[in-house]
């Protein structure tokens, strides 16, 4: 296993995680359920990173580490798994970004509205609650 | 331009209100025929997103300045109009908050990344997008609310 701060190349044909919080982007559609909103798929502060990506993990290396999505954030309401190869097709860079303790982070660079929308389109949403849709 | 969002501390009680604002009166215009209730509907839930703390999506997430929320309040306030549903209020990542209306196929979406900072994004049943940068100046923001609301020019341009 690489050391904890190599970086390594992400191929089109990986998937990053989304982590998706319930307070700030579930919103009540009026019928009884939930909508996700695009927000939910922003970036960073630039306080952290002058680019601003939107942080998310490799699946890859998640694997590689022997951690399973099932177990992944289990606090986290909403889990994003959106393709690498459709990013890109959109424009947008995903790129390792090690951090201590979390060796398969990622950012997403170039997002703008239309990414934001085509991401939670394109999402597959490996873990929502049942009320909760697009 | 509006009471100053107070201090206190968000609670989930204003959270919950907030939604249940929202459920049983979404489009509904007899709630919201006076600014009055509109506006203390945004108010409780800015004071919400105000409460996050940093890191709230998981990752780095910026807080919401008070400055950017009462910035929020006073370009809300202003575009109010009877009959405006209330929009779905987000915040971003990188501390900026975003206010979304969808009405079917089409979408107003008002990114505030800071007072004076406003990016304004119309989407069309088409899928024609028009996108508009703004500081405090909300008429061409009131624009693009008309189109989401469907309303015949002339009253625009009575108005």
């Amino acid at each position: 296993m690489a050391a904890d701060d190599t970086i390594v190349d992400i191929a089109d044909d990986d998937f990053v995680i989304r982590r998706i919080e319930s307070l700030p982007h579930l919103h009540d559609d009026g019928q009884g359920g939930r909508r996700i909103s695009k927000s939910a798929f922003s970036p960073s502060s630039s306080g952290r990173d002058q680019e601003q990506g939107m942080s998310c993990n490799s699946v890859a290396l998640l694997a590689a580490e022997g951690r399973n999505l099932s177990s992944f954030a289990p606090e986290t309401a909403v889990l994003a798994q959106l393709s690498v190869r459709t990013l890109r097709e959109h424009g947008m860079r995903v790129e390792h970004k090690p951090r201590p303790g979390n060796y398969s982070h990622c950012d997403v660079y170039g997002v703008k509205d239309s990414g934001r929308k085509a991401m939670l389109r394109s999402a597959d949403y490996i873990r929502c609650p049942p009320d909760v849709h697009i | 331009m509006g009471d100053v969002i107070e201090l206190e501390r968000a609670s989930s009680v204003g959270a919950l209100q907030y939604r249940q604002s929202v459920r049983e009166a979404p489009f509904a215009s007899s709630s919201f025929g006076t600014p009055g209730s509109w506006q203390s509907s945004i108010r409780r839930r800015l004071k919400v997103i105000l409460d996050l703390p940093i890191g709230w999506d998981g990752y780095d997430a910026a807080q919401l300045s008070r400055g950017t929320a009462i910035f929020a309040e006073q370009i809300l306030e202003s575009v109010w109009r009877p009959n405006l549903p209330l929009p779905e209020i987000s915040p971003m990542s990188n501390g900026a908050l975003m206010v979304e209306w969808i009405m079917g196929q089409k979408s107003l979406t008002i990114e505030i990344e800071r007072p004076n900072g406003i990016l304004s994004i119309y989407e069309d049943e088409d899928g024609d997008v028009e996108e508009i940068s703004v500081t405090s100046n909300v008429a061409p923001i009131k624009a693009q609310l008309e189109k989401l609301l469907g309303l015949n020019e002339a009253i625009m341009a009575a108005g």
